[in-house]
C-alpha cells in the first residue's frame, strides 16, 4: 500500500500552509497595529490632560523638538483614524482568509475521505 | 474482574499533544512579555532614582549623560524643577520633579499590574500543562501495559 498522497491532496495541503503563512503575517501586521493605535490613543489622553501651555516634545529620530501641543494633538487623531482604516482593512483580509481555509479544510477532508476506502 | 480503561485513540493522543503543543507556545510568549515588564520595571525604576537625585542636585551642577555603549558627554543641569516624561507615540511632556515622579509610579504601577495578570495566566497555562504532561504519562504506561 503506497502512503504517498495523491498530487491533489498535496496540491491541497500546500494551499492551506501557504494560507496559514498568510494568516500568521496579517495576524502579527494586526497586533502591531493595535498596539501602535493603543499607544497613540494613551498619548493623544495625556497631551490633553495637560495644561494648554505645557512644554510638548516631538521625537524625531534620536532627537526631541518642541512641537505644538494643539497640532501633535490633531496629528495623533489623524495618525489614529489612517491606522483604524488600515485596521478594518487588515480585518477583512483576514476574514476572506478564514473563509478560504475552511474551503480548503473541507476539500481536503472530502478528499482524505475519498481516500480511506482505497486505502482499507 | 475489573476492566483496564480502554487506551486511546491516535486521534486522542494527537489532539493532547496538540493542545500540549499550543500552551507551551503561549507560555513561551507569556514569559518573553514578562521579561520586556521587568525590562520597563527597570527603567521606571532608574527614572525615579534618576528624578529624585534632581531633587537634591544644584542648577548649573556637572553631569555626565549617556550617549548609548556606557559613553557619556558633559553637561551642566539647566533646569532641575524639569522633567522631560515620555508618554508614548513619540510624544514627551515636560513635567515638574513631582509630576513627573507621579507620572512614572502609575506607570509602575500599571506594568506590576498587568505582569502579576500574566503571571496568573501563566500559573493556569502550567497547571493544565501538567495535567497533559499526566494524562499523557497515563497513556503511555497503558501503551507499554
Amino acid at each position: 500500500m503506497s502512503t504517498e498522497l495523491p498530487p491533489q491532496v498535496q496540491n491541497q495541503i500546500a494551499q492551506l500552509q501557504q494560507l496559514q503563512q498568510q494568516a500568521q503575517a496579517l495576524l502579527s501586521q494586526k497586533s502591531q497595529i493595535e498596539m501602535i493605535i493603543r499607544e497613540t490613543e494613551s498619548a493623544v489622553k495625556e497631551l490633553e490632560a495637560s495644561f494648554e501651555d505645557a512644554v510638548i516634545y516631538k521625537s524625531v529620530g534620536e532627537v526631541l523638538f518642541k512641537a505644538d501641543r494643539s497640532k501633535l494633538i490633531e496629528e495623533f487623531k489623524d495618525k489614529k483614524e489612517v491606522l483604524d482604516l488600515r485596521l478594518k482593512t487588515l480585518a477583512k483580509q483576514e476574514e476572506r482568509i478564514q473563509k478560504r481555509f475552511g474551503q480548503l479544510q473541507d476539500q481536503l477532508k472530502t478528499s482524505l475521505g475519498q481516500r480511506v476506502p482505497e486505502a482499507a | 474482574m475489573a476492566e483496564s480503561p480502554a487506551a486511546p485513540s491516535e486521534e486522542e493522543v494527537r489532539r493532547l499533544l496538540m493542545v500540549y503543543q499550543q500552551r507551551q507556545a503561549e507560555a513561551d510568549a507569556i514569559v518573553r512579555q514578562l521579561g520586556l515588564f521587568q525590562l520597563s520595571l527597570e527603567g521606571c525604576e532608574k527614572a525615579i532614582k534618576a528624578v529624585e537625585a534632581m531633587e537634591t542636585a544644584e542648577e548649573g551642577q556637572d553631569m555626565l549623560v549617556p550617549i548609548g555603549q556606557d559613553s557619556f558627554i558633559h553637561a551642566k543641569l539647566a533646569a532641575k524643577e524639569r522633567v522631560v516624561v515620555g508618554v508614548g507615540a513619540g510624544a514627551s511632556i515636560e513635567k515638574s520633579t513631582q509630576e513627573a515622579k507621579a507620572s512614572l509610579n502609575a506607570r509602575k504601577a500599571q506594568l506590576l499590574e498587568a505582569s502579576g495578570k500574566l503571571s496568573q495566566t501563566l500559573s493556569k497555562i502550567e497547571e493544565e500543562m501538567g495535567k497533559i504532561q499526566s494524562i499523557a504519562a497515563q497513556y503511555e504506561r497503558q501503551f507499554s501495559e
